[in-house]
């Protein structure tokens, strides 16, 4: 192969799989910026490594590569990583998945995780409800005493809130057994 | 159960998410537990999105083009284009054959689960043990790559960067570890092997049994006998057969930094891979003045650089988030 077909093979490969890189750093790092540099550090190294060039094996090389560079990046930022907030318990996850089922204790982290994710997608209001409702223990009245509101929209709050992790955790559970 | 793992992915790729949060999420991304499964939900979503057509380039990615092709000009030339054109050809022939036996005799079973690629990050040690019963221990930034299952021939992997092989005994298939310049064929015995690509040098120490070493494009061959170090200098095409003190060929195993008449250049390259820290500095601050460290385990990067600063006499460092500036005293 000489140098001008090199290059070409290079170009090739950079079109095919650089918006995917950086896309896949973008998603994690949610920054830009910083999945550009990654995207670009990755093929200049890239571009060092003919033999890597491989159809597949450069799919699975450059997956390899970018999840690395990316740990490395969230390593660095030197996180004081805290635990989750503890006062979720498992008996607000209980409550959720409607039955007890011995893999969550095995997956509990998983499951903090995913229900701390998926109430940050609520409106601000109806997370706050229940946040106060299941992780402070606050009663229905307080709850409505301290947000100004009535008993009726807390209950309100809490059923919705209620409804649509269970049905986020049914679906994770669903696929999870068939 | 798997699903949750992809599940968190999904959420957190689709939406925005409060910094707690997202810390919630490196936190758990980067923990050991279940490390497989997570790995297998982050693979899902990268084979989930599509590979781009050149009908479809943007101007973006015309750009980035544009300035990886500037980095890879500055970046100092190691090869002449002859040599890389050889180079590429015994590269590409390596790569058939380590291809041909981790995929191809395995039959019709479907490439996409056969290859697994176990990558050590910074400040990490990995251990493992491989469908053969061959323990590996990987230093810092090593990547392995190896077969889901041992078909063919021979046991065939695939590394870059540093380990220590306990081969399993077989005799009947020879455990062959392949890097960029050169491989390492052994029955049932224990090495180390170092081929980092940004070092000048390869190395493969042999601890017990016997090891047979190919190199230069595997016309060359050589039978090490314990103890002895192989040296392979890429750019010299030169190798070298040396009896070092075993001590410190294995201090890395053992988190111990050991450094013997080593230019700060070189013991920097070294805290890169050690230390989740990035070195900024100028290339003349160091001189080519040589050193010999020993650190012991756990060895926090401001007790080896107060100690690197005091014997050197002559630079100082400052630690920054994740950097750690040196300059001339």
């Amino acid at each position: 192969m000489n140098t001008e077909a090199y290059r070409t093979e290079f170009e090739e490969i950079f079109i095919q799989y650089f918006p995917k890189v950086k896309a896949f750093a973008a998603i994690l790092l949610k920054s830009e910026q910083e999945a550009e540099d990654v995207a670009q550090d990755i093929f200049v190294k890239l571009w060092e490594q003919p033999d890597l060039w491989e159809g597949y094996l450069v799919r699975n090389y450059l997956y390899t590569m970018v999840k690395n560079h990316v740990f490395n990046r969230i390593k660095r930022k030197n996180i004081e990583f805290k635990y989750i907030n503890s006062q979720m318990n498992l008996h607000s996850l209980d409550e959720i998945a409607e039955f007890k089922d011995p893999l969550n204790e095995i997956y509990h982290e998983e499951l903090q995780l995913l229900l701390k994710l998926s109430l940050e997608q609520m409106p601000d209001k109806r997370r706050q409800v229940f946040e106060m409702s299941r992780f402070q223990d606050l009663s229905n009245h307080e709850i409505a005493e301290k947000l100004n509101l009535s008993v009726r929209t807390v209950e309100q709050h809490i059923y919705l809130a209620l409804k649509e992790l269970k049905k986020l955790f049914l679906i994770a559970i669903f696929l999870m057994k068939f | 159960m798997e699903n949750y793992f992809n599940k968190i992915i999904e959420l957190f790729a689709k939406h925005d998410v409060s910094t707690s949060s997202q810390n919630e999420f490196y936190r758990w991304l980067t923990g050991e537990k279940f490390s497989g499964e997570k790995d297998q939900a982050l693979r899902n979503l990268w084979n989930n999105m599509a590979d781009s057509t050149p009908a479809e380039v943007s101007y973006e990615t015309r750009q980035s083009l544009n300035e990886v092709r500037k980095k890879i000009r500055q970046r100092p030339r190691k090869v002449n284009t002859k040599r890389l054109l050889f180079w590429q050809i015994s590269a590409a022939s390596l790569l058939i054959a380590l291809l041909s036996t981790l995929y191809f005799a395995a039959g019709k079973k479907s490439a996409n689960t056969d290859l697994i690629e176990q990558y050590t990050p910074i400040a990490e040690m990995t251990y493992l043990t491989l469908p053969d019963g061959t323990k590996v221990q990987m230093n810092s930034t090593a990547t392995l790559l190896y077969p889901e299952q041992f078909t063919g021939e021979s046991r065939s992997v695939y590394l870059i960067g540093e380990a220590n092989f306990k081969v399993a005994k077989n005799k009947k298939l020879p455990f062959i570890v392949k890097s960029n310049d050169f491989q390492v064929t052994a029955l049932g015995t224990e090495f180390n092997m170092k081929a980092y690509p940004g070092d000048p040098a390869l190395s493969t120490t042999l601890l017990s049994g016997s090891v047979e070493v190919r190199f230069n494009n595997l016309a060359s061959a050589l039978i090490l006998k314990p103890n002895e170090q192989f040296t392979y200098n890429k750019q010299t095409k030169e190798e070298t057969i040396s009896r070092p003190d075993i001590d410190e060929v294995t201090a890395w195993q053992r988190g111990e930094l050991v450094f013997k008449s080593t230019t700060l250049k070189e013991i920097i390259t070294v805290l890169e891979r050690k230390y989740p820290y990035s070195f900024v500095y100028a290339l003349n601050t160091l001189k080519d003045d040589k050193y010999t460290f020993r650190f012991k385990d756990k060895t926090s990067l401001r007790e080896v650089m107060d100690i690197i600063a005091e014997v050197s006499g002559h630079i100082k460092y400052r630690i920054e988030n994740d950097k750690c500036y040196i300059s001339p005293l």
